[in-house]
């Protein structure tokens, strides 16, 4: 068996080479550990995307990983370059930068000059002779590669079958001998197994966007493109050739081991240290935290985390996050930092978060940056939504473009758009794929479902689906096949050397965005090191409440600054009145509320982490509940559990208290507890936990406890998996929470206008959050010409209190320019007439007509009929021809006598506009039918008894299908009265799964349920009433 | 003025008889088939026999590279193939760079007595002056006929091309150019068995 | 005259919305039609009475059956229109007193709408828009569509002073307005005729366009409107009764001919030819044998025509004596359009080629339309999914494929292929025919086509056999390994 001759393969596409190679790079690597090759090339088309994956993987295997890329020049010449070390990484990296910025995202343009340029050096290059048919071409091609490489180029021969393998070796044999050019065999590996062919074929089909059968010869003929046996190379290539390709192995030493990450140094001043620099700012936040003098206590700790952040050299990464956090607040833009290592004390002192350590959050610093791994600490900052770019702008100039790029996202295949691309592939028109595609639509498992498929009109055992579906299925297979690269959303990578060299940088689609090749878990894998600039809708929001409150009362609220602990606060939220506030604000949420009453920002803290799926699937919902409320004593198995379950009366909630339990309990090592964290994260899919079962238990058995104790704990890890939420997550939203959650209780009018000011974000619509506003007692005024300016502001009513004028924002279409041309024209002189407005403000049609349709000209010409009336006969006059138009012949037109709008019409015409009406709920006008129906409204319900049969029907304001409620659908009906929400079983939603998908009004019949505070109606039947609304517009909002 | 009409007597549509002096020719794309070949190539009109020692040993290549020149000029005409006995295979029709869309296959039928509608549609083709070159596969074919369609391809200005079995060389035939074709190792080996002006002898084309 | 079926509309002007009161004249302007509302005592008699023909099914007729609706209309009046795609008006003032009234001529046009069995919605107004917003309007109020004539309902206005007051009601979109404008219209609350006609017309002309104004206008009969009259697109159609029974073909053709002859002049007179042309041979007791002849190429020559059919004939098998022929052209085609399709000026060499379709004709008239066919290169690795046939139709050559200067043109693929792969014989694990066969080369592996079912898996190798014949064979990937020849290099 030995005798068999050495092999390694030095071509090879992983499917990180999008719609081409049809393989994980981690099939390969076990498929060539296998087989016995010597080496592995992962020489992905211009792209290193995959090569993590496959180091990875082969970390610690019998097989050499080669890091390369195969390149293909705009003259035809097509190469394989290989590093050979480190430096020639980093060529290779530049030019593949090069190529990729140079194109659109996802191409790439590379010449003769680019190489020439670069020059490749410590590289070797495998020279891919196309084109049999010109000889001269060919020719040409070698002498040029020979002229620049001769002494590291090889001619790469790739035998495949083709009918003419021995033509082409002697061709390739002869330009050799002419140049003396040595040979080396090769294979163009596309996929692991020939098995992976069908999908090289259809993912071939979806890259050039053809039907499977129109491909034709952009289809390779065979399947010969994978790892083969040696035994079957040795019949094909002469043993020299094979082994060629282990001599050339052996001259690749580069290992990605080898990359070394450098903080950038420019933040430490001359004359300091970074740690020196760390340790001033550090006390200087102190004494702003703690301005009465640090707590002894804290002073410890603090001393504690600048030791360990000084050991592990992590002082750069605290600088620029610092850096970055102080650009903002000099921009006044809000921020707050969140992740492990944002909840510490230095933190804390350095402005990056508020979570105050004194008030109740155990900080968690230690166990997340420890000395025994070697993995990078995590912050992620959130700044408001609307003005994050200017951050991320700051910092592409800080460090350049060359140092700073943000991490890609490989966007996956998911059921929906494999669903999408297959059907093309096998000649679907769009509107059947679309139809097959809504087969899957809220049902995100694995499996399509044949009954779907037939009520959509497919036949589930026809020859197109059976092909169709098991490539879906290998397409969606975890751990996903890769479509394309995608920008991360905000985690940034940045380098103190030239980053091209490190990892290739290409363009995204957002312009002037550029991502690195790898993503947030490559990153991780090697170390690296990123800053995630996140943005958050809610942080927006709070800063426009409080500069509108601030504004109007004179006061200096801030963000952690308001009044702590407030018990009117905690009431309302125990009320689950929270539309709008931060994080608690969900269906579920809401439910959650009454029940556990929370009291303290601790509590809130736990509430954000208990409504999650992770807690819900490990069972801790009820346990918790039951423990808080019955206030018994709890009694620990150990006194190192008790530390760790404590303040989650001895339930675990967090996901930072699993693995503190492997550690306390089972003696896990930290590096070994995240291991599990990430297998936890996968095991649903890929399985892997079961190694960590055996340990677990067993080390909990070793230390004494009961086989009971241990497996509970170890069942709760697995209901877990990855949605467990961490608690330095928790903690930093918490503080959004209150803060929201006091405005929304004090300054309902200011908050509310904040909240529209920043839309598009949270869970509500505009008209839900304009109606619960006006149930506390806030006055909303109409949009209005002569009033509104772009954001909603507020207006002081005569008894002092703010009313809240809606802003032009809201109005549908109305552009910006022309909103920004009326306010500047109202300044000067006040609006005599529509016509008046549209010269002055010189508005075009559209402008008008959508201020027409908002029924913002109210003032000016009455109802809508008249406005549009108005409108339609302004002509629209040049910008400098606005002053000496003569309003006055227009004015002098007849005015026709116009039907008055009717309510509905109004109603219509508000919600189309605007998107919420200020007038009549909808289902106002509809009530007389409804009651005719026998529907009880929102508020009927609330005298119905627990386990009552009960009709209703509202507006699904929202419908949600928690990925892990085994099929249950949430829907939340709205009518004039209030709110209903509704449980559908997955057995009913099936049954009724058009009703329920498609409704704007539906109708339910069902069962009504009381428990704890809590009122939901189980449906049994579901209708859709939608045509009884008319034209009416409601959006619902549909979560998956 | 004469240039012009010179030019316009190269025109293959133009019937110049069978008095000319000098037939035009096409190059069959081998030069020492070329040199054996009254006028240095095939006729660019008129009856030729092909008769193969057996199906299959090459004697349609030897046209193969006629047939692509032809169907390339951007004035080509059809390139018809009457009866043929299996089909025609497109894709490496056009490898050899003959142009598919010229390609205008006629099945006779297969049970009709003695080749009858075969033979009429190779004469229908000829004549019609619709194709510049007509292939034709007929086992059996009579002198008077022969002379008949050699007759129908000037009319139409066509060269009709007749591939019949190896025996029918005993029989006499009205045709302007006759060549057996057999395999020689690596290529084939063409015999003039009858040309006008060109000489009676064997010429070996080898393969690649 | 009483109007048994016609049902008088049950439009009352009170029905129109909230009662339009004269604004002051000094603001008023000049209404579009500023009586509307006023009750009016006098009757006038209009100058022309028009029926509309609304095709109520749910997809529009297509071109063909509303020509074929217009040409049997004609024979009620000879003023008809289309208004396509699902309208036809006729002028019905001067043909009232032949068919029985307003009643009785639209129950003949609902009768003529029964038998081609279209539904229809029929109104009767003294304007053509009237009569045409009435019948599309005719669902809405309440009448559904006939289907037979007698079920026929009509809506009808045949006074003038009651036209106004009876189309207010109706909505805008009975006019087939741009969606746009029905849309600006609707945002000032108008969505009714009356509601537009209310409107101030300087106003209503600045905002939605003087072509809608001129609508409006043409609709309450303030300009006359003037509509193309529809003239039948015809066919040819003779038959000819035989003394004799006939038998023989030739005999058929010479009883045929001045047939044709006649068509050929038909033909000639209207610049016309035919793609399709159907010769019905009737016998005793049996169906007609019928004989159709598919063009590729329009033709109007009764002697091309006469030679084409003879060949058709020729090849006809005759179940019994023919007593009756008759000649059935298919649409007519204008020549000049449909020639281009076929020959590209330029493309070939002389007149000769002229005669090509033709000559295709001819082949396909006495081989059968199958016999004759073209070649066409599929992107395809599997051989026999490689190539299809198409229609014999002269294009430009694509680009010149593979290698011409070859000096010896053995591709890799032979040019000649079995329709179906046959299974040879083999011996020791080679292939056999006539004899052992002799490889050569190396083999080309092709497995594909697992997408429609026809997938291959196969190792092709150039086997030589005893005579010196290069065959194409390939041997199974799959067991049980068999071989098979699948092509000639000829």
């Amino acid at each position: 068996m030995r005798s068999e001759v050495p092999y390694a393969e030095l071509h090879c596409l992983t499917h990180f080479t999008f719609l081409r190679g049809a393989s994980h790079p981690h099939e390969l690597v076990g498929q060539a550990v296998e087989l016995g090759y010597e080496a592995l090339a992962i020489t992905d088309e211009c792209s290193v995307a995959g090569v993590v994956r496959a180091h990875v993987a082969a970390k610690g295997q019998q097989l050499k990983l080669i890091i390369g890329a195969e390149l293909h020049l705009t003259c035809g010449l097509k190469l394989v370059a290989l590093a050979t070390d480190r430096r020639g990484y980093g060529r290779l990296c530049r030019l593949i930068t090069r190529g990729r910025r140079a194109a659109a995202k996802g191409g790439y343009s590379l010449t003769r000059a680019d190489l020439e340029e670069n020059g490749l050096e410590h590289c070797l290059i495998l020279w891919l002779p196309q084109d049999p048919s010109s000889e001269e071409a060919r020719l040409e091609e070698a002498r040029w590669l020979d002229e620049r490489f001769s002494d590291k180029l090889w001619i790469a021969v790739e035998l495949l079958r083709g009918g003419t393998d021995r033509e082409h070796l002697q061709a390739l044999q002869r330009i050799g001998r002419e140049r003396q050019l040595p040979l080396v065999a090769s294979g163009d590996v596309h996929m692991h197994v020939r098995a992976r062919r069908r999908l090289q074929d259809a993912v071939t089909a979806i890259r050039h966007n053809v039907p499977i059968w129109e491909a034709g010869s952009k289809l390779y003929p065979n399947g010969e493109r994978y790892l083969r046996e040696r035994a079957r190379l040795a019949k094909l290539y002469p043993r020299e050739l094979l082994e060629e390709t282990v001599a050339i192995a052996r001259r690749c030493t580069f290992s990605l081991e080898e990359l070394r990450y450098e903080y950038p140094h420019e933040l430490v001043p001359p004359g300091e240290t970074p740690t020196s620099h760390l340790r001033k700012l550090t006390e200087a936040g102190a004494r702003w935290r703690w301005p009465q003098g640090v707590p002894d206590g804290e002073r410890a700790a603090i001393e504690h985390e600048l030791a360990l952040i000084a050991d592990l050299r992590y002082e750069p990464y605290f600088l620029t996050v610092h850096d970055i956090v102080a650009f903002a607040r000099s921009k006044k833009i809000l921020c707050q930092g969140r992740g492990s290592a944002a909840n510490s004390r230095v933190c804390y002192c350095l402005g990056v978060t508020s979570v105050d350590p004194l008030r109740g959050a155990s900080l968690l610093f230690e166990r997340f940056i420890s000395r025994e791994r070697n993995e990078p600490p995590d912050i992620d900052i959130d700044f408001e939504h609307e003005r994050r770019e200017e951050v991320i702008q700051y910092v592409y100039e800080k460090y350049g473009r060359e140092r700073a790029a943000i991490a890609a996202t490989v966007i996956m295949y998911r059921p929906r758009s494999a669903l999408r691309d297959l059907g093309k592939v096998f000649g679907l028109d769009p509107e059947e794929c679309a139809r097959l595609t809504k087969v899957i639509q809220w049902w995100d498992g694995g499996e399509v479902m044949r009954e779907r498929l037939r009520e959509a009109g497919f036949d589930p055992d026809g020859p197109m689906l059976a092909r169709l579906l098991p490539l879906a299925h290998e397409l969606v297979a975890f751990p996903g096949f890769p479509r394309h690269l995608s920008q991360h959303v905000g985690g940034f990578v940045i380098s103190e050397g030239a980053l091209e060299e490190l990892v290739p940088i290409e363009n995204a689609t957002m312009k002037g965005r550029t991502v690195v090749q790898w993503d947030k878990d490559d990153l991780n894998d090697l170390g690296l090191l990123k800053v995630d600039l996140l943005a958050l809708g809610m942080l927006t929001a709070l800063r426009k409440s409080f500069d509108l409150v601030n504004a109007f009362r004179g006061t200096q609220h801030a963000l952690g600054g308001l009044p702590a602990e407030a018990p009117e606060v905690y009431e309302m939220i125990s009320r689950a009145d929270t539309i709008g506030v931060f994080q608690i604000e969900s269906r579920a949420q809401m439910a959650m509320l009454p029940r556990l009453q929370p009291r303290c920002y601790y509590d809130l803290v736990i509430e954000i982490a208990i409504v999650r799926p992770g807690p819900i699937q490990g069972d801790m919902v009820h346990p918790y509940l039951k423990r808080r409320q019955s206030g018994e004593p709890m009694s620990y198995p150990s006194t190192e559990v008790g530390a760790v379950l404590k303040r989650t009366l001895g339930v675990p909630i967090f996901q930072e208290q699993v693995m503190q339990l492997a550690i306390a309990a089972a003696g896990f090592t930290p590096g070994e507890a995240d291991a599990l964290r990430r297998a936890m994260g996968a095991w649903k899919r890929s399985g892997g936990i079961e190694h960590f079962r055996e340990k677990l238990i067993g080390g909990m058995k070793s230390r004494g406890y009961a086989d009971e104790f241990a497996e509970r704990l170890y069942q709760q890890m697995l209901g877990f998996g990855e949605y467990g939420f961490p608690e330095s997550h928790s903690a930093s939203f918490a503080l959004l929470a209150y803060d929201s959650a006091w405005l929304k209780c004090h300054e309902p009018a200011a908050f509310t206008a904040a909240l529209l000011n920043s839309q598009p974000m949270g869970f509500y619509a505009p008209a839900q959050l304009v109606r619960d506003a006006r149930t506390h007692g806030a006055e909303v005024r109409p949009v209005d010409v002569c009033m509104s300016v772009w954001d909603c502001t507020l207006e002081r009513r005569e008894d002092g209190h703010p009313a809240l004028r809606l802003g032009l924002r809201l109005v549908k279409s109305l552009s910006q320019s022309g909103a920004d041309r009326l306010i500047e024209a109202r300044l000067h002189q006040p609006f005599a007439s529509v016509q008046d407005l549209a010269a002055r403000a010189a508005l075009d049609r559209g402008d008008l007509e959508a201020l027409a349709a908002a029924g913002a000209f109210a003032a000016l010409s009455g109802n809508r009929h008249l406005a549009f009336w108005e409108v339609a006969g302004t002509e629209r006059p040049l910008p400098l021809e606005a002053a000496l138009v003569d309003t006055h012949e227009a004015a002098l037109e007849p005015t026709p006598l116009l039907r008055t709008p009717t309510e509905g019409e109004r109603i219509v015409a508000d919600y189309a506009s605007v998107g919420l009406t200020l007038g009549r709920h909808p289902l106002a006008l509809l009530r007389a039918s409804l009651q005719s129906k026998r529907l009880l409204s929102a508020r009927d319900l609330d005298g119905v008894a627990h386990g009552t049969p009960v009709r209703t029907a509202g507006i699904v304001l929202m419908r949600q299908r928690p990925g892990t409620a085994s099929g249950v659908t949430f829907l939340t009906l709205e009518d004039e009265t209030g709110q209903v929400n509704i449980i559908v079983w997955e057995r009913i939603g099936d049954e009724y799964r058009r009703a329920l998908v498609e409704s704007r009004l539906l109708e339910v019949h069902g069962e009504l349920q009381r428990q704890e505070g809590v009122t939901h109606v189980v449906a049994h039947r579901l209708f859709d009433r939608s045509p009884l609304l008319g034209q009416l517009i409601t959006r619902s909002r549909d979560f998956h | 003025m004469a240039r012009d009409l010179s030019r316009l007597l190269e025109h293959p549509a133009i019937w110049r008889g069978r008095s000319a002096a000098r037939t035009r020719t096409l190059s069959t794309g081998f030069p020492a088939l070329d040199e054996g070949l009254p006028g240095g190539g095939w006729p660019h009109t008129g009856l030729i026999e092909i008769l193969p020692s057996c199906f299959g040993v090459g004697e349609l290549s030897l046209l193969l590279p006629a047939l692509a020149a032809m169907t390339r000029r951007p004035e080509a005409r059809w390139c018809a193939w009457v009866a043929p006995p299996l089909q025609p295979f497109a894709p490496a029709l056009a490898e050899c760079g003959v142009a598919p869309e010229r390609i205008l296959v006629v099945n006779a039928r297969r049970k009709d007595a003695k080749g009858k509608s075969a033979l009429w549609a190779f004469e229908q083709m000829l004549r019609s002056g619709a194709c510049d070159i007509a292939l034709a596969w007929l086992r059996n074919a009579l002198p008077r006929q022969i002379r008949r369609l050699h007759l129908a391809a000037e009319q139409g200005a066509t060269l009709g091309v007749l591939f019949r079995p190896r025996e029918t060389a005993r029989e006499s035939s009205p045709a302007a150019l006759r060549i057996a074709v057999e395999p020689a190792a690596p290529g084939v080996r063409v015999t003039l068995l009858k040309s006008r002006g060109g000489a009676r002898s064997a010429i070996e084309l080898p393969a690649r | 005259m009483r109007h048994r079926r016609a049902l008088e509309l049950p439009l009352e002007d009170s029905a129109a919305a909230p009662a339009p009161r004269q604004a002051p004249a000094s603001r008023s302007g000049d209404l579009l039609h500023p009586i509307v509302g006023r009750a009016d005592a006098a009757t006038i008699a209009p100058a022309e009475l028009w029926l509309a023909v609304h095709l109520a099914s749910p997809s529009p007729p297509a071109q063909q059956n509303l020509e074929r609706l217009g040409a049997r209309a004609q024979r009620l009046t000879p003023r008809v229109s289309l208004d396509p795609p699902d309208s036809l008006l006729l002028e019905i003032k001067g043909s009232l007193h032949l068919f029985g009234g307003v009643a009785g001529l639209s129950r003949e046009m609902a009768g003529e709408c029964s038998r081609l069995q279209m539904p229809c919605m029929l109104a009767v107004a003294p304007t053509p828009l009237a009569a045409l917003a009435l019948a599309r309007a005719g669902r809405k109020l309440g009448v559904s569509p006939s289907r037979t004539a007698d079920s026929a309902a009509v809506l009808t206005i045949t006074d003038l002073a009651q036209l106004v007051g009876k189309l207010s009601p109706l909505p805008l979109a009975a006019l087939r307005w741009p969606q746009d404008t029905l849309n600006r219209l609707a945002r000032i609350g108008v969505r009714t005729i009356g509601e537009a006609l209310r409107l101030p017309r300087a106003g209503f002309a600045r905002r939605f366009g003087t072509v809608q104004l001129q609508t409006l206008d043409r609709l309450i009969g303030r300009v006359s409107d003037l509509k193309d009259r529809f003239e039948v697109r015809p066919r040819f159609r003779r038959r000819r009764e035989l003394i004799y029974e006939l038998e023989s073909h030739a005999a058929l053709l010479a009883v045929l001919t001045p047939l044709l002859a006649q068509l050929g002049e038909f033909l000639q007179a209207r610049q016309c030819g035919v793609l399709t042309l159907e010769c019905r041979l009737r016998h005793r007791g049996i169906p007609p044998t019928r004989c159709v002849l598919r063009l590729a190429a329009p033709l109007a020559d009764a002697v091309q025509l006469a030679t084409l059919l003879g060949e058709r004939l020729n090849a006809l098998v005759l179940p019994q004596p023919v007593r009756a022929c008759e000649l059935r052209s298919g649409p007519l085609v204008s020549r000049i359009l449909a020639s281009g399709e076929l020959w590209q000026p330029g493309e070939h060499g002389g007149g000769a080629a002229a005669q090509a379709p033709e000559l295709i004709e001819r082949l396909r008239a006495r081989l059968g339309p199958e016999a004759v066919y073209g070649l066409r290169v599929i992107e395809d690795h599997r051989p026999e999914a490689a190539w299809q046939v198409r229609e014999p139709v002269m294009t430009l050559p694509a680009a010149a494929r593979g290698s011409q200067n070859d000096p010896w043109p053995f591709g890799h693929r032979p040019p000649w292929l079995l329709p179906v792969p046959r299974q040879l014989n083999e011996r020791d694990g080679l292939p056999r025919r006539r004899g052992a066969l002799r490889l050569l080369g190396e083999a080309e592996r092709i497995e594909t086509g697992w997408w429609d079912g026809h997938e291959i898996a196969r190792d092709y190798y150039t086997a030589v056999d005893a005579r010196g014949a290069r065959l194409w064979v390939f041997r199974e990937r799959e067991l049980p390994h068999r071989w098979f020849l699948h092509g000639v290099f000829g």
